[in-house]
């Protein structure tokens, strides 16, 4: 997962790092983690297995295209601890 | 398809040992301490399991002690030793011990104990010289790990034995990793106390045991009836000790094979890595006498652990990371911050653990999914 992300709004770079530093909304991490653990307060060694888990959906997403428009996939990205979805372009680099 | 390489941090019961417990769950559930038969009858699998065991190790009957873990050995080993032998107040162990060992020790820190944590080297062999210049009158217990369980260096223990021998110390060998994975022989080596867990030789999760050689001062920590010789209270779990005995019974007498097969899978996978140009380091000894067969970890540069083994994951290939678990941050290992690895290659180490039992295929998928991973990873 060494990709780079760049989220985009009006033309604007809103976020440039690293996937895996995806801003994900806490009580979403909780619910994945009591998913797949039964836990509602993993350590910091499974809280990294369950961004690892966003991320690697997050990924799937773009199928083999570097770019996503959110719009596409206000659903599938609900978890993002971003605001107004629909008007995010995400873009993907190595 | 699924392939499981992380058999340092436990194994698959297998079927002869499942086999050989299963009539003591129900069938012969009798209390060994019970003056009837159905308890004579368990009280004689009990020692004759004990038996089996000792002939293995080179030692007496009465200087095996069933425990429920191997962390229950090692906490018994060192709070025994020091809460029977008040006139020492110091104790030698290295920076490379098993949680196990290390957090008994700042317990015992606690109380008042002065600990002394041996260096090591890049290989992760302890500095003899150092042991020679701190041990002294006052040491209570030289505790080593004998097979450590993340870069796998085998101790020289003959040579430390005679060391605390010369000076009139405990020594304890911390033995989980070792047992049935390379040879001992606890009468020859010269230590007093060595820990021992089952699951990490295909007998079940919770059992161990603890050898005491005869002599030793030692008390209890947990009192109660007279089992263990008095030692260790609690109904001996029947059906595990024997599953124990049979596990360790088969992996003494495989030895040989398993430690060339093992070695060989190594040395494949390592080619293949070199081959696959793949930038790596291996952590511990080179593939040899002085390494836990099977055990491999190795640190590849500028990748990022946790994703490397979550990948993996993904994909079926299951394998440890070297990471610790902090409350607020993941770190590396104290193991593998003993060794003093480049810094480049410290964001990611897995340690991968064959078994004997591993197919053809399944070491050529596993191969190719880690090559494929890491080569993704490292463009």
């Amino acid at each position: 997962m060494k990709e780079r992300l760049i989220i985009i709004k009006n033309e604007e770079i809103i976020f440039e790092n690293k996937v895996l530093e995806l801003p994900i909304k806490d009580d979403f991490l909780i619910a994945k983690s009591i998913e797949i653990f039964d836990d509602d307060d993993p350590c910091i060694i499974h809280q990294s297995f369950i961004v690892n888990e966003f991320v690697s959906l997050f990924l799937d997403l773009f199928d083999n295209n570097c770019e996503i428009k959110g719009s596409d996939f206000v659903a599938n990205l609900n978890f993002l601890d971003i605001e107004n979805i629909e008007l995010l372009t995400f873009r993907i680099t190595r | 398809m699924d392939v499981y390489l992380d058999n340092n941090a436990t194994t698959k019961v297998s079927k002869e040992v499942f086999e050989a417990m299963i009539p003591y769950f129900n069938e012969e559930f009798g209390n060994p301490s019970s003056l009837h038969t159905k308890g004579i009858k368990i009280k004689k699998v009990l020692n004759q399991s004990r038996k089996i065991i000792s002939d293995l190790l080179g030692v007496n009957r009465n200087e095996i002690y069933f425990t429920g873990s191997g962390t229950e050995s090692n906490n018994w080993a060192l709070k025994g030793l020091a809460f029977s032998n008040t006139t020492k107040s110091e104790i030698i162990t290295t920076k490379i011990e098993h949680h196990s060992i290390l957090h008994t020790c700042n317990f015992l820190e606690s109380l008042g104990f002065t600990v002394h944590y041996l260096d090591v080297d890049q290989d992760g062999f302890i500095m003899i010289d150092q042991l020679s210049s701190l041990i002294n009158d006052n040491t209570l217990v030289v505790s080593i790990i004998m097979a450590n369980n993340e870069i796998g260096t085998i101790q020289n223990i003959k040579q430390i034995s005679k060391i605390c021998d010369a000076n009139s110390t405990y020594f304890h060998i911390d033995a989980i990793q070792a047992a049935t994975h390379t040879m001992f022989d606890l009468k020859d080596t010269g230590v007093d106390l060595a820990s021992i867990s089952g699951h990490k030789f295909h007998a079940p999760k919770g059992i161990g045991l603890l050898y005491v050689k005869e002599g030793t001062k030692i008390t209890n920590l947990i009192h109660g009836g007279q089992q263990e010789y008095g030692l260790r209270s609690g109904t001996e779990n029947i059906p595990y000790i024997v599953g124990l005995a049979k596990a360790m019974k088969i992996g003494f007498n495989q030895l040989n094979d398993y430690e060339t097969k093992l070695n060989n899978i190594s040395k494949s996978f390592l080619k293949d890595l070199d081959n696959a140009n793949i930038d790596y380091k291996l952590n511990g000894p080179k593939i040899g006498k002085n390494r836990l067969p099977g055990n491999l970890n190795l640190s590849f540069r500028n990748i990022d652990g946790m994703s490397l083994s979550f990948l993996l994951n993904k994909q079926g290939v299951y394998v440890s990371t070297g990471s610790a678990c902090d409350t607020e941050s993941i770190d590396i290992s104290h193991v593998i911050k003993a060794i003093n690895i480049p810094q480049q290659y410290q964001s990611a180490t897995l340690r991968i653990s064959f078994s004997t039992s591993l197919t053809k295929d399944e070491i050529e998928y596993a191969t190719k999914i880690i090559i494929n991973t890491i080569k993704s990873e490292q463009n």
